[in-house]
């Protein structure tokens, strides 16, 4: 599989997620007319989790806090100014990340393969960017997303990856 | 008389969206009831009285598939209705699903009509068969 298909894939994939999900408006690399600027990673909540199956990796979703209080608001129907949305914002970043992550597996493999998605866990979003950097071998398609105006940035990451295992070209 | 609905997912924000969906619903609701795994549900269902379980597959402690499981095994539980909330898109697991008796599949991200199709169809069916 070409890098730049499961860049794609991805891209679309958390674009959907975010979309249907949180009712976001989210513009892709192909609305921008130049790359947006990463807020640093003290005002962003980041999200892993890992997955195992025909391959394994895991899955990183950041975005800011700012952001992640009006996701989490959106998906609960809940005014902006409710505590509630705070209480569940790090949780709206787990959860839409659980989502990209389950919809984005059989885009990739197929169908049939069974894969087991591990729960979501709260991160540090600097150590998760740093894991990027560290291991660039595994990091197999990260994208930045605007969505509602903020940077939003997903990435994917495979242990194991036989080509054998992709359905897309 | 209302329906007695048990809401098993592991994600607070997913609990509280399926719950406002069905409280907005028009459906005439009972008392709705929350766990965060499969074996918290099962302790739930046997404690108070149920129509229906709404619940996810990835769960820690107990996954859905292992207390559908227990659920068809047990005498008391096995005739509730069961509908699955998931990011699950396996053809596999669905077969597996389908195996165990449950109908309501509702594919995550969802919508509050697909959420409450599915709570239609399976109460229907329940009603119908009993």
């Amino acid at each position: 599989m070409k890098a730049e298909n499961l860049t794609h894939t991805l891209e679309a994939t958390a674009s959907s997620v975010l979309g249907e999900a949180a009712f976001a408006m989210v513009d892709g690399p192909s609305d921008w007319d130049e790359p947006p600027q990463l807020l640093p990673a003290k005002d962003m909540i980041a999200a892993r989790l890992q997955f195992q199956g025909p391959f394994t990796g895991s899955m990183f979703l950041a975005a800011p806090v700012t952001l992640a209080h009006e996701l989490a608001a959106n998906m609960l129907g809940l005014e902006l100014d409710d505590p509630e949305a705070t209480l569940r914002r790090g949780d709206a970043v787990g959860e839409l990340l659980n989502m990209i992550c389950g919809n984005l597996l059989p885009l990739i493999a197929g169908n049939a393969p069974e894969f087991s998605i591990g729960a979501p866990a709260t991160v540090d979003c600097a150590a998760a960017r740093d894991m990027a950097g560290a291991h660039p071998e595994d990091l197999r398609a990260i994208v930045t997303l605007i969505v509602e105006d903020e940077p939003v940035e997903a990435a994917l990451f495979l242990d194991d990856f036989p080509p054998e295992a992709a359905t897309l070209p | 008389m209302g329906l007695n609905i048990l809401i098993v997912d592991d994600s607070p924000i997913m609990r509280s969206m399926i719950k406002r969906i069905l409280n907005l619903s028009g459906l005439d609701i009972g008392e709705m009831r929350f766990a965060g795994n499969g074996d918290e549900g099962l302790t739930v269902m046997h404690a108070h009285w149920l129509d229906l379980v709404i619940a996810d597959l990835n769960m820690p402690v107990m996954d859905g598939f292992e207390m559908i499981s227990r659920m068809r095994g047990d005498e008391v539980l096995r005739n509730i209705p069961v509908i699955v909330v998931s990011t699950e898109g396996s053809g596999t697991k669905i077969e597996k699903l389908r195996g165990m008796g449950v109908t309501g599949i509702v594919h995550k991200p969802f919508s509050p009509e697909e959420i409450l199709k599915a709570v239609n169809e399976v109460v229907y069916e329940a009603a119908n068969e009993s």
